[in-house]
């Protein structure tokens, strides 16, 4: 798998998908169109499958004393959790396991496994969190001169009104999702948006020392990492801002930044393959390097 | 050879860090930087390697550093 065989498809999806919603609304009304919805969840879990294989593979270019060991493992891990939490998330989307309409009547087991493992989410962003926080501290401790500006912390300012604005809307946090939503549903919406924003606050450090290297292939890497974060971030607030008005939109909008979510972490993975060309790309010269001078 | 340098680094590194981390070891190793010589280029590779394993892994390092090397003895074309 190769960036180029990626990228191009990936992009065309972005206009391709609102499209379709736009087109299966006119022509056959919301119920199919929460159907596609429902299908665009199952190929985006198909492509964090992919995303993992992928780190996996950049994972292996670290040795275990490399601080890039770390961020891949950190990510690695982060995608697995979250891959068992979107297996429980499909069962209950296509009716696998039906829940009663009222969870307080639910067995333990049916109320641990609706409401409680979906905090599962909220582990997979904080080891998230964890390997942009070991991003940083690798720039950081290269001692070449990486800084954020005083315009890093009024975004960092103006992402964490994100929370806020999703707190003052929390009635909204329980009327659309993917599955029926349940009166637990906006404590985890509210919990996930904070880490959401700390998600984003972080992409803004690593996205300012990308920029700061001018180009490469290394910052590319970086910024698509950012872009995947920030789609995260923003699916929590589109579901916070849009529920009410349009409950259809909302959830339409959540998973197709979702779909960019797991579209950019392909691409980041696939970069980080891609930042040297193969070894056996070079004739045991410096032919490879002279390649990528070219 | 500063610029061939310059011009087999930045396609990873980018512009400003593959220019910083050369001034930061010419300055470490008191190489004169806009007169690197093809004999200075092993010992700035072997100094470079531990920066470029941040970004690289150690073996990417390992085969950026070991090209950097074969540069000095092969001279530029």
């Amino acid at each position: 798998m190769t960036s180029q065989s990626v990228k191009i498809p990936f992009i065309a999806t972005l206009f391709i998908i609102p499209a379709a919603f736009v087109v299966t609304i006119l022509t056959s009304g919301n119920e199919r169109a929460l159907e596609l919805n429902n299908y665009l969840f199952a190929a985006t879990v198909l492509v964090q499958i992919a995303v993992l294989i992928q780190a996996f593979g950049a994972r292996k270019l670290f040795s275990p004393t490399d601080p890039g060991h770390l961020t891949w493992s950190l990510i690695v891990a982060f995608l697995i959790v979250r891959l068992l939490v979107e297996g429980r998330l499909i069962t209950l989307t296509f009716n696998m396991i039906t829940p009663p309409k009222q969870l307080e009547g639910a067995s333990p087991l049916m109320f641990f496994y609706v409401v409680v493992l979906r905090y599962v989410y909220t582990i997979s962003d904080l080891l998230f969190v964890a390997a942009l926080i070991t991003t940083i501290r690798t720039y950081k401790n290269t001692g070449l001169k990486f800084e954020l500006l005083k315009r890093d912390y009024v975004y960092m300012l103006i992402l964490w009104i994100i929370p806020v604005v999703t707190f003052m809307f929390r009635a909204n946090l329980g009327l659309a999702g993917m599955i029926a939503a349940d009166k637990y549903i906006p404590a985890y919406r509210l919990t996930a948006v904070v880490v959401g924003a700390l998600i984003a606050s972080l992409c803004v450090a690593v996205r300012r020392y990308a920029v700061q290297m001018k180009g490469g292939s290394v910052a590319r890497l970086w910024n698509t990492v950012v872009v995947a974060g920030t789609a995260r971030a923003a699916s929590f607030l589109a579901l916070a801002l849009l529920s009410q008005r349009w409950p259809l939109v909302a959830r339409m909008s959540e998973q197709y930044l979702l779909w960019i979510f797991a579209g950019c972490w392909l691409l980041a993975a696939i970069y980080q393959r891609e930042v040297l060309p193969r070894a056996g790309a070079s004739s045991g010269s410096t032919s490879s390097l002279r390649a990528l001078s070219r | 050879m500063h610029d061939e340098l310059l011009r087999y680094l930045t396609p990873v590194l980018g512009e400003a860090t593959a220019e910083n981390m050369l001034k930061h070891y010419c300055a470490r190793l008191n190489i004169p930087i806009e007169a690197i010589k093809d004999t200075d280029l092993a010992e700035l590779a072997v100094s470079m390697k531990p920066m470029l394993a941040v970004w690289l892994g150690s073996a990417g390092a390992a085969r950026v550093a070991d090209e950097i090397s074969r540069l000095g003895k092969e001279g530029v074309s």
